[in-house]
């Protein structure tokens, strides 16, 4: 049940990057790529050290335990920046509807990639998933581009 | 090389969403929200004032909504990695593809957020029923 909710949590996290990213691009046309990042930044980090200080309390960090993760899991904080500019660059080069259609379909394969590295075993449900998605998104495509 | 950047771009998003979630696992979901942001901000802000030596534009007739998005993105992060940490990184990326799809389906629609107005056609209901099925084998089997 508790795992309903998680998914839940993933279907509402779809919504909001829809609307957190129509909302940057918007900003980003009246005031330039690098000045949007910049404030898109400024206002993320003023509000997680708001959310930190008022939530926080009893974390692994707050009370010095953190567990220890594989390096590379630092690594992550730097994607952001990395895909930022590499977006902004592959975008001018390519219709969107087929930017959109490549990179929706790289996502899925590299989390069933993760998934298989983390838990071992080729799991079939798992595949057959992922390959309709990829079936339907690239009908969704195919529709669109009619 | 530029379809080899663009899967490049979508990898990387996922390999986000896993590192994420191991970092939340490691330092709790506040603290790993708020370290993320911060090593962003000092990145953003070195290649802005030190790099480039940009100088901030004026935001006086700026609809103040449009800050939003910095607050909103905390959220989308949070979001997605404690659902990949809990359901795995598959079934939480296939589940914000298929609200994605369809979010952007709406505000295009309806032009919302100055975005282009394109008609909504009705025969992507198919195919957005196809990627459901799919997210349904999978949630299924697992949860």
């Amino acid at each position: 049940m508790e795992n309903i909710i998680y998914l839940l949590l993933a279907f509402a996290a779809g919504i909001n990057i829809i609307i957190s990213t129509s909302i940057n691009s918007a900003l980003g046309k009246r005031i330039g790529l690098l000045n949007n990042a910049f404030i898109f930044y400024t206002i993320a980090l003023a509000s997680s050290i708001f959310v930190f200080l008022i939530f926080s309390t009893g974390e692994p960090l707050r009370i010095g335990n953190i567990q220890k993760v594989p390096y590379y899991v630092y690594f992550g904080a730097l994607i952001p920046i990395v895909t930022l500019f590499l977006s902004t660059y592959a975008m001018q080069k390519f219709s969107v509807v087929n930017y959109v259609l490549i990179t929706y379909i790289a996502e899925i394969l590299t989390a069933v990639i993760i998934d298989y590295f983390i838990s071992k075993t080729i799991q079939l449900p798992k595949i057959t998933g992922a390959a309709l998605m990829i079936i339907g998104l690239y009908m969704d495509n195919k529709i669109i581009n009619e | 090389m530029n379809v080899f950047l663009v899967i490049l771009n979508g990898s990387l998003l996922t390999m986000a969403v896993a590192a994420n979630a191991l970092l939340i696992k490691s330092v709790g979901k506040f603290s790993a929200i708020f370290i993320l942001n911060l090593v962003g901000f000092l990145l953003i802000g070195f290649y802005f004032f030190v790099f480039k030596k940009s100088k901030m534009v004026s935001l006086s007739d700026i609809p103040k909504y449009l800050f939003l998005s910095g607050a909103l993105g905390i959220i989308s992060t949070m979001l997605s990695s404690l659902a990949a940490l809990h359901i795995g990184t598959t079934i939480a990326v296939a589940a914000m593809l298929s609200t994605r799809i369809i979010t952007a389906g709406v505000v295009d629609n309806y032009g919302f957020f100055e975005r282009e107005r394109r008609k909504f056609l009705p025969k992507r209901l198919m195919s957005f029923a196809l990627m459901f099925a799919g997210i349904l084998i999978m949630v299924l089997w697992k949860i």
